[in-house]
């Protein structure tokens, strides 16, 4: 009932979360931008290295193909393009199976070499296929194995939030 | 740099040694068993040895003093041991420190030992009690008990541990395949293959957990764990002790007449960039190179090669990273039979991890065990013929981009 509430509570927009709710944990400081309103899309926060403009994420401090230190936030992956997936059908990780995952590239990026591998959700696992044009969303990936625990001590830890991608709606890459 | 050589190796039966399927062992006692084993192998005594290294993730930290002060080994001279972990790799990079170590003749004579107990919670390093809590029930469970300790260690800013995406061990081979049938036509039938062939080796191999032979249409009619990869494609979940006696030129006259020589050992990261599509495995052909080109041999040489085959269909990439045919073809290379006794090099002499199971850090060692034992012609029924050259090939973790964290290379020869 109580966490029926706290759904009921939770900011979500089309794209899923807009915000951590109280029992989440995010996957990794820095690499999530949530939207500020339901129908503005979310993204993913890399960074481009500003002497060779080789984009890494998660962000690095040093560019991994220069080794330059001149590093600025990028923020991509609102759409991407499946090159490989598998269904999952035994799990025990906190999420329900079968689902799929998938690597993700970015045509828009013209680097086949950044790739992102994730979930790949609101469909049929078996419907996902290589060269599925696929879009962000900002939702929780797993329950955590002591989440239980946590909530009861009230810290977040329950879930873990991050990002997964799930075939194009509507609009399509700009 | 000094010449340095292999001159014993042991390990305990790979299983479950929870009470019920093997007689219990603790993690620590694994370990134990295994370096004895491996002392009365070399015909080395507890004074000999002047260095210890242990390969081992999900034991508490020190767990190397541990088993080395129950061998008796720690003695009034207070030896000194490295622990290192590197996910499935522990051993074997473990293995590659004490290589750089003697070589240098900062030491002599090195113990390395690898052990994990994954039918234990947090990998039995807290003792017997919350081995109740074990999730590592049945096969295809590679992993799980690391997959229990990423998610037991929940901190806030993650690492973005693949597990949090949803990403282990089984899918990521699978993705990988996936990939690899997609270009090239490789055939669910090709990589069932691998798994009957690994496990008529695993058959003849006393150490082995899983000593049965199967059929491809068992295989092939087996639960799907990942698409397309098959439960038994898929290493079983076992507990387990290797470990393997170092000397070099210095002190290796003392004990054996006939070292086998270590020629190259290799380490690599995870290639993040250079390869624009997840068919294969850069890291493994980076490190590989190097250690064919440190050893001055080629893949034509190599007799034999013990393999990182937690998941069957990693049998397939490898054959290519390895240079044994070119990129694509290893699916017919396998079906032809080529990978086998008779063929152009025999893969997995011990019937892989697919039928030993895949202790994490006991893996480098008992790969090293069975190259080790082959060379000396020691293998009985599952006897290499005329080895003389023998690789191990050994990764571990998962990287972002479908690349092991760490890829250890290693060639063996008389």
């Amino acid at each position: 009932m109580a966490d029926q509430e706290e759904e009921k509570k939770e900011k979500r927009g089309k794209y899923g979360l807009m915000e951590l709710g109280k029992g989440d944990v995010i996957i990794k400081r820095g690499v999530l931008k949530f939207p500020s309103a339901p129908d503005e899309r979310p993204a993913l926060i890399g960074a481009k290295c500003q002497s060779c403009g080789d984009v890494s994420f998660p962000p690095r401090v040093f560019c991994p193909k220069c080794g330059s230190g001149d590093m600025k936030e990028y923020h991509f992956g609102t759409f991407g393009e499946i090159i490989t997936n598998t269904t999952v059908y035994q799990g025990g990780m906190g999420i329900k199976t079968p689902y799929s995952v998938g690597m993700v590239i970015f045509p828009e990026l013209k680097d086949p070499e950044l790739t992102v591998v994730s979930q790949i959700v609101e469909c049929d696992p078996k419907e996902v296929y290589i060269g599925m044009p696929v879009e962000l969303v900002i939702e929780r990936t797993r329950a955590t194995l002591f989440g239980g625990i946590m909530k009861m001590m009230g810290m977040p830890g329950e879930h873990v939030v991050g990002f997964k991608y799930r075939p194009v709606r509507e609009g399509g890459a700009k | 740099m000094s010449k340095v050589y292999v001159i014993g190796a042991g390990m305990t039966k790979f299983g479950k040694h929870d009470g019920k399927n093997l007689p219990w062992r603790s993690l620590y006692e694994l370990g134990v068993e295994a370096v004895v084993d491996a002392m009365k192998d070399a015909g080395v005594g507890p004074r000999d040895i002047n260095v210890g290294y242990c390969g081992c993730n999900l034991g508490l930290p020190n767990c190397g003093q541990t088993i080395f002060d129950d061998v008796g080994l720690m003695g009034p001279k207070g030896m000194p041991v490295y622990n290192h972990e590197n996910a499935c790799c522990a051993s074997l990079a473990a293995f590659r420190q004490a290589y750089f170590d003697l070589a240098n003749e900062v030491y002599d004579v090195a113990v390395v030992v690898g052990a994990e107990k994954m039918t234990a919670f947090m990998g039995g390093g807290l003792g017997p009690l919350p081995e109740m809590m074990t999730s590592s029930k049945g096969v295809g469970g590679a992993g799980s008990g690391g997959a229990l300790v990423g998610s037991a260690i929940q901190m806030p800013e993650g690492k973005m541990f693949m597990a949090d995406i949803g990403v282990l061990f089984t899918s990521f081979f699978a993705m990988v395949t996936r990939r690899h049938m997609h270009d090239f036509g490789t055939t669910e039938k090709q990589i069932a293959m691998i798994s009957v062939k690994n496990h008529k080796h695993g058959a003849l191999n006393p150490n082995a957990a899983h000593r049965k032979e199967v059929t491809l249409e068992e295989v092939l009619n087996s639960r799907v764990i990942c698409d397309p990869v098959h439960v038994m494609e898929i290493c079983p979940v076992t507990d387990g002790g290797a470990s393997v006696i170092l000397a070099n030129e210095k002190a290796v006259r003392r004990f054996t007449s006939h070292p086998i020589e270590i020629k190259a050992i290799t380490l690599s990261g995870p290639i993040y960039k250079g390869k624009p599509l997840p068919n294969c495995i850069r890291a493994t052909q980076v490190a590989a190179g190097q250690a064919y080109e440190i050893a001055g041999v080629g893949p034509e040489d190599i007799d034999m090669v013990e393999m990182h085959d937690d998941s069957a269909a990693f049998e397939l990439f490898t054959i290519e990273d390895l240079g044994f045919c070119k990129r694509g073809e290893s699916g017919p290379f396998v079906e032809a039979g080529r990978a086998g006794h008779g063929g152009d090099v025999v893969f997995s002499p011990s019937g892989g991890l697919l039928s030993k199971g895949h202790p994490l850090g006991a893996t480098g060692c008992a790969q090293l065990f069975e190259i080790y034992r082959q060379l000396r012609g020691d293998c009985g029924a599952r006897q290499v013929k005329d080895a003389k050259v023998g690789l191990v090939h050994n990764g571990g973790g998962i990287a972002s981009v479908l690349e092991p964290m760490v890829m250890c290379i290693g060639i063996l020869a008389k």
